[in-house]
């Protein structure tokens, strides 16, 4: 029976070792001047009630602008709430997703909501002032970070909303106050 | 808007903003804590509350 136990508890231990470095192995990456970004939105955070976004702080920062990139740091930040508290209260989606990619999302889930098909990409693109190719490139970052799915039986560009998403509170849920001072400074408020 | 009333009061600044509920945008600015402009003209905007 001990000897049963011991391999029980082995066995634990390995699956729990497995399932953390198939967790590591999924995180992508930081660069150094990922890191900086990090650093940045963490120093800036809960300053002016600030809950600057990823896109705001690259700007800051002269990073170059890529989708790649944003990818990675909106990544790790999802990944890591216990970073900071904004993460916390204000849910990742906050920080990460630029308002462009939020007024996708806020169509789609809306449409969703109200039992009605997702609008076709036309209509989304005037109901959300973009032309198609930048919408099509924000529903494709909306799935990469799992906020919507892909479903060939969807109308519309062909994706529903992961359900933790339609759930959110919907006058709080994928909003942006976007600040701009004279000085140039850029960023945001809940 | 208590920034742009208190902290910001001397500075111009500009909010874009979403809309509480649909998918439209709002851009307003403010020069000195006063409203000089905004976008969609037809933008009801409240300040205060109790």
């Amino acid at each position: 029976m001990r000897a049963i136990c011991s391999r029980i508890l082995i066995l634990m231990a390995l699956l729990l070792w497995a399932a953390s470095a198939w967790a590591q192995g999924n995180q992508p990456q930081l660069s150094a001047q990922d890191q900086k970004v990090i650093d940045y939105l963490v120093k800036d955070w809960g300053g002016d009630f600030s809950v600057t976004t990823v896109d705001q702080a690259m700007n800051a920062l002269k990073v170059e602008s890529a989708e790649e990139t944003r990818f990675r740091i909106g990544s790790y930040i999802k990944a890591h709430p216990e970073i900071h508290e904004v993460i916390r209260r204000w849910g990742w989606v906050t920080v990460v997703l630029t308002p462009d990619e939020k007024l996708i999302a806020r169509a789609i889930i809306n449409a969703q909501r109200d039992g009605k098909p997702s609008p076709p990409l036309s209509e989304l693109a005037k109901a959300v002032a973009l032309k198609e190719p930048d919408v099509k490139r924000g529903i494709a970052m909306l799935a990469r970070y799992e906020i919507l799915t892909k479903d060939e039986t969807a109308a519309g560009p062909g994706y529903t909303v992961t359900q933790r998403y339609i759930k959110w509170e919907p006058r709080l849920g994928f909003v942006f106050h976007n600040l701009t001072l004279d000085s140039g400074r850029q960023f945001s408020v809940n | 808007m208590q920034l742009v009333s208190g902290k910001f009061a001397n500075e111009k600044v500009t909010i874009d903003d979403s809309s509480p509920e649909s998918t439209a945008r709002i851009h307003l600015v403010f020069d000195k804590g006063n409203l000089v402009s905004q976008e969609p003209a037809s933008t009801v905007f409240f300040w205060g509350g109790g």
